[in-house]
């Protein structure tokens, strides 16, 4: 009897398949993008200013300052945190290390804006064990990650963005998860309920990530979702260019459309704004 | 490496997007098999794109010449996919015809025979785990030896070996049914 295997194999190995190459140049034209945003963004509004400097060519002094400045952060960080009390503390440590030894199995998220501490995870693999916190506690920004990430069954995702959608988060920290898990998601109802997470949210973080989708996103429908989010920024100059760019070369003519509705109402609120720019 | 793609090469490691480019569409072709190869599924093949070529733009400053580099990349490329094999608790597969349908497109091949041998090696590797599928594909398809394999993924040869022989036998008779 021939060996399947190895006659597969040979067949195979001959010969790579070719990849098409309109995929090809779609992914350049987005990798473009991705590295323009990454050499040029200053406008991401992060807790801290992360500033990019080539260690071969900074002078030791200058890095040896860094270095100092960040342990000293750390450090002040750590003692004078105000939500820092020695019950979450010892908590906060169980967390970590339960969600580095992949001892969390199943989580499960409420959230009670009438609470102090309105999100409440609760572990079902270690009897009765539940953590709750604010949107700013470190721990519950690890375990959303977690959660976003990590749960298989789409409809738990679906809840969990409803959830968090319903919720209105405004932390960035917590933006940011939600935002990284938007654009790991590969399934469209679960991206748009994320989007509307991002609706009530004016911060820059927020309008970049809102961009990043209506310029980059395959799929039309997320693109019209990210888009129609983007009202809330519609007096923003930067929102503006990228809307008349939209509203030319997307592929889709609904996203167009929108685009072009969108640029019109942005115009006509600067015009009755005020005096008439001529 | 050829002369053209060394200039490449020293022209984005001081910053020159279009030299990065160039690198990027000399290797991409190859890289994209690579993935799709291991993670079996079009939307995770483009992240891993994004991602991997990400990677590469900001760690080329690093490239010393030591190593063709596409070795380089390869390696990159190897170890990303099989982080995400690893951490992705949820398994990102569709119907096995939806996957293999999708090898249609953004791949095109012209043989229909050889379209089914590679279908059908496809549906065998894609029951694989994980990690077996990475070994699989990087020595059976890439043809990567055993001891750059181990050095790659940081796993003692003995057990690589271990694992081909259970990947050969599982597909062995996942096979079978094609004979």
């Amino acid at each position: 009897m021939p060996d399947i295997f190895e006659k597969e194999i040979s067949e195979y190995s001959g010969s790579k398949l070719n990849i098409n190459e309109k995929w090809l140049s779609y992914q350049r034209n987005k990798l473009i993008g991705a590295i323009d945003q990454i050499e040029s963004s200053n406008a991401i509004d992060f807790p801290f200013k992360w500033i990019f400097f080539k260690f071969q060519e900074a002078p030791l002094s200058f890095a040896l300052v860094c270095i100092f400045s960040l342990i000293a952060g750390f450090s002040a960080g750590f003692f004078f945190n105000a939500s820092y009390s020695g019950g979450n503390d010892r908590a906060g440590l169980n967390i970590m290390d339960m969600l580095s030894s992949d001892k969390i199995s199943t989580v499960q998220l409420d959230i009670d804006k009438n609470l102090a501490e309105p999100y409440i995870f609760k572990f079902l693999s270690n009897d009765d064990y539940q953590y709750a916190g604010r949107e700013n506690d470190q721990n519950v920004i690890l375990l959303l990650d977690h959660m976003l990430n990590n749960t298989a069954n789409p409809g738990d995702r679906l809840k969990l963005a409803r959830k968090l959608s319903d919720t209105g988060v405004t932390n960035d920290m917590a933006l940011s998860v939600i935002i990284k898990a938007l654009l790991l998601e590969d399934n469209t109802a679960i991206q748009s309920v994320l989007i509307e997470s991002l609706q009530h949210n004016e911060t820059t973080t927020a309008r970049d990530a809102l961009l990043q989708i209506v310029i980059g996103h395959y799929d039309a429908p997320v693109r019209l979702s990210a888009l129609k989010y983007l009202t809330q920024f519609s007096s923003d100059p930067h929102v503006t260019q990228i809307l008349k760019v939209v509203s030319i070369s997307d592929e889709n003519p609904s996203v167009r459309y929108t685009a072009e509705k969108l640029l019109m109402a942005s115009i006509k609120s600067v015009q009755t704004g005020g005096e008439i720019k001529k | 490496m050829e002369a053209n793609i060394i200039e490449y090469i020293r022209q984005a490691q001081k910053g020159d997007q279009r030299a990065f480019h160039a690198l990027v569409t000399f290797y991409d072709n190859r890289v994209s098999n690579l993935i799709y190869s291991i993670v079996l599924n079009r939307q995770d093949t483009e992240d891993l794109y994004q991602e991997i070529f990400l990677k590469v733009w900001k760690k080329i400053r690093s490239f010393q010449f030591r190593s063709d580099f596409y070795s380089w990349l390869y390696k990159i490329t190897v170890n990303t996919c099989y982080n995400f094999t690893k951490k992705r608790a949820r398994v990102r597969t569709e119907d096995g015809d939806e996957i293999l349908d999708n090898t249609i497109y953004p791949f095109e091949d012209n043989d229909p025979n050889k379209l089914e041998a590679v279908k059908a090696l496809y549906s065998a590797i894609q029951n694989l785990s994980p990690r077996l599928r990475t070994i699989t594909v990087m020595h059976y398809l890439e043809g990567t030896t055993i001891s750059n394999i181990s050095v790659i993924l940081r796993i003692e040869e003995g057990t690589i070996k271990k694992y081909l022989f259970r990947a050969r036998e599982i597909l062995r008779k996942e096979l079978a049914f094609y004979a």
